[in-house]
């Protein structure tokens, strides 16, 4: 027995350093090529074959030992507890030279004055400094909570951006409710089928949403249930919340690798009923297309309807380098508005795009593969106003935490067309340079047990 | 089924015919595919970049032959925590818990962007995706092995050419991939197995880039990849692992 456990010992003591330290050569990835000892006759660069297959058992008979470890990838990604702290700051400071007119137009006389129409030269300054501490919180198998505080600078707008508890029930169903940002619809350049971000003319503003959400997995897609209350909705803020300050809203994902497929609805008494729909698929096993509509119905009246569609595709050419997207779009949906008895404009509710015909495209290239230099384009066109929006510019980050920019937004076609009043610049000017520099990081710490 | 080709092979001779290496590449296919087996396992996918250091990437895998489906979540680092991959067919999404987004994403990808293809990580087609062009008994270590050319008779392959080394028990060893003019891109190593009752999961896969890398002290130093499994499990899983809203769910 003494000799066993002595023999024991030494196999412990002889084999145990010798398989880690296989082990660490292996992870060590600077030692690779030492592990595989070149012969005469082979490449330089080419790990030896000969060490790598001259074991002679390399097939261990793991049978019933590794059945027994059983669901326990699965049980350590769902079951531990735990949390995971994050900090995230971004410093952007720059500055962008800008007129009131394009070049183009600057012998002839500016269209009349809009709110924040800057006509002439003027530069402006801009910094800006956010911060977000995230944290989320694993309290027990099924239920998680999740708070994200942002504060920013020189706005010094505190706010939370999310702030939800989530209950898995058995993997069968997964709710969650509170503050947190649910998106439809594929926008990728007009957002006009993300219906849960509307809101009715007379909401004081685009609060903060509180909604309960259920997901129901179907196949590899599912079933959404939502009910959401927005402060915007209510004058008074969630606090007075009544019930028909809810909106509902039902979404069905039918995804397979021949289509990716998700219709649904939302109802809120304030607003049409929308209904909205989108497919994606993968063509060439590289070209993403993809089309959305969206139908919009007042629910007392059914003859009164809109609806509005768009399609477009993303691909990537030479290894990668260039990517491409656009998009056409047919927006049906017009602000709606009154006259009243003082022959006042009325707005009851206000189209987030442009009526019409809309074409949009992003173009991004990257010259240096592995370099993060990119030259990039995107651009919005309407073409029932004969007004566009464009913004070529360049990105560089030359190191992880710093990104520098320059961009030209600009405004092209009618000086009455609304992109020329309202565009990619702050100020709304039609034409600016613009140079900035972003330091951002983060900092981040988990701890699952 | 699986033993008695094992045995088959064991005593064919070292001449083959085309059909018969046809018949060893769904061998080969059949060791490491799981059609009646849910398939879990943890990857540790280690990659060197030279001159740039290692990087080190913890994903959960989740596999289900029988629907052509894997699911995949990245565990670590931290910063890319919470991404998932869901496969069905020739789809593929990538999730994004940043932007809480699914994109198609193609199986022809770099994984993480190491030296693993997103095509690593599913079922193996050999037999179904190439033809046998040529094949040669080797030795390869200590191991008697096929050598075979083989030439894919489709175009949705990651790789248009590939040589690819069958030890005589059936298993992949090594692969060569090439691009359609020749061009030696990558090469695979998997020097060992579990052997789960009869079943083999890859124990470790070496990936070696031939076109990426650094040249250092005037010597070009390739990129490479490791990936170590562990915990390999045949045992059942939810259905629901296998769905979008389970990614969203365990994106912590």
């Amino acid at each position: 027995m003494k000799k066993k456990l002595l023999s024991g010992i030494f196999v412990l003591c002889v084999l145990l350093p010798v398989i880690s330290q296989e082990s660490d050569d292996l992870l060590e990835a600077d030692d690779l090529s030492s592990l595989f000892d070149v012969s005469e006759e082979e490449n330089d660069d080419l790990p030896s074959i000969e060490d790598l297959f001259n074991k002679d058992s390399d097939t261990e008979e793991d049978g019933e030992e590794s059945q027994d470890s059983g669901l326990s990838v699965l049980e350590s990604l769902t079951s531990k507890t735990g949390y995971t702290f994050e900090l995230r700051y971004a410093f952007v400071g720059g500055l962008s030279p800008g007129w009131g007119e394009t070049p183009w137009n600057s012998g002839e006389t500016p269209p009349d004055d809009g709110d924040g129409y800057s006509k002439g030269y003027t530069t402006v300054y801009g910094a800006d400094i956010g911060s977000k501490a995230i944290l989320d919180l694993q309290l027990t198998r099924n239920f998680r909570v999740k708070q994200s505080y942002a504060f920013r600078f020189p706005d010094f707008d505190p706010s939370i951006s999310e702030f939800w508890g989530s209950y898995n029930l058995n993997n069968i169903m997964y709710m969650r409710m509170g503050l947190q940002n649910i998106k439809w619809g594929l926008g990728r350049n007009y957002s006009y089928t993300n219906v849960l971000t509307r809101l009715p003319a007379d909401a004081e503003k685009g609060g903060d949403s509180f909604s309960f959400l259920m997901d129901i997995p179907m196949g590899l897609g599912g079933v959404q249930l939502l009910a959401l209350a927005r402060s915007g909705f209510s004058s008074g803020g969630l606090d007075d919340m009544t019930a028909s300050d809810v909106g509902y809203g039902i979404k069905y994902n039918y995804a397979s690798e021949f289509a990716d497929l998700n219709i649904g609805s939302f109802f809120h008494q304030d607003m049409p009923l929308r209904t909205v729909a989108s497919v994606t698929r993968t063509l060439w096993d590289r070209t993403e297309v993809y089309a959305e509509g969206l139908w919009a119905v007042d629910y007392e009246n059914f003859a009164d309807h809109t609806y509005s569609f768009s399609f477009g595709f993303f691909d990537s050419f030479f290894d990668d380098k260039l990517y491409f997207n656009t998009e056409y779009y047919w927006n049906g949906e017009e602000t709606i508005y009154y006259v009243d008895d003082d022959e006042s404009l009325i707005i009851l509710e206000k189209a987030p795009f442009i009526y019409g015909h809309n074409i949009a495209w992003n173009l991004v290239y990257r010259p240096i593969k592995g370099n993060s230099l990119n030259l990039f384009c995107r651009g919005m066109y309407n073409i029932n106003e004969n007004t566009a929006k464009v913004v070529p510019g360049v990105r560089y980050k030359p190191m992880k935490e710093i990104t520098l920019f320059l961009s030209v937004p600009m405004a092209l076609g009618d000086r009455d067309g609304t992109y020329y009043r309202n565009n990619y610049d702050d100020k709304n000017r039609p034409f600016s340079i613009t140079f900035g520099v972003r330091f951002d990081g983060s900092y981040k710490q988990a701890s699952y047990k | 089924m699986k033993k008695i080709l094992i045995i088959l092979f064991f005593v064919i001779p070292s001449f083959l015919m085309a059909e018969d290496y046809q018949k060893l590449l769904e061998l080969a296919d059949s060791l490491v595919n799981y059609p009646d087996h849910d398939f879990s396992g943890q990857y540790t996918i280690t990659q060197n970049k030279p001159g740039q250091g290692q990087t080190v990437s913890v994903a959960a895998i989740f596999r289900r032959d029988s629907q052509d489906t894997y699911v995949i979540v990245i565990q670590e680092p931290s910063i890319n925590k919470g991404q998932g991959y869901l496969k069905q067919g020739r789809t593929l999404w990538f999730y994004d818990p940043e932007s809480k987004r699914f994109n198609s994403t193609s199986s022809t990808d770099r994984f993480q962007n190491s030296n693993a293809r997103n095509s690593d990580f599913t079922q193996s087609t050999l037999a179904m995706d190439y033809d046998v062009i040529s094949g040669e008994e080797v030795k390869l270590g200590s191991y008697d092995c096929w050598l075979l050319e083989l030439e894919a008779n489709n175009t949705e392959v990651t790789y248009p050419k590939m040589k690819i080394w069958i030890s005589k028990d059936g298993l992949v060893r090594m692969t060569e991939d090439y691009s359609l003019s020749g061009q030696h891109l990558r090469s695979t190593y998997i020097p060992d197995y579990y052997n789960i009752g009869g079943t083999f999961v890859p124990k470790r896969l070496l990936f070696e880039d031939q076109l990426r890398g650094a040249t250092i002290n005037g010597k070009f130093q390739k990129e490479r990849t490791l990936i170590d499994i562990s915990s390999p499990s045949f045992k059942d899983l939810p259905n629901s692992v296998f769905s979008k809203s389970f990614l969203e769910s365990v994106n912590r």
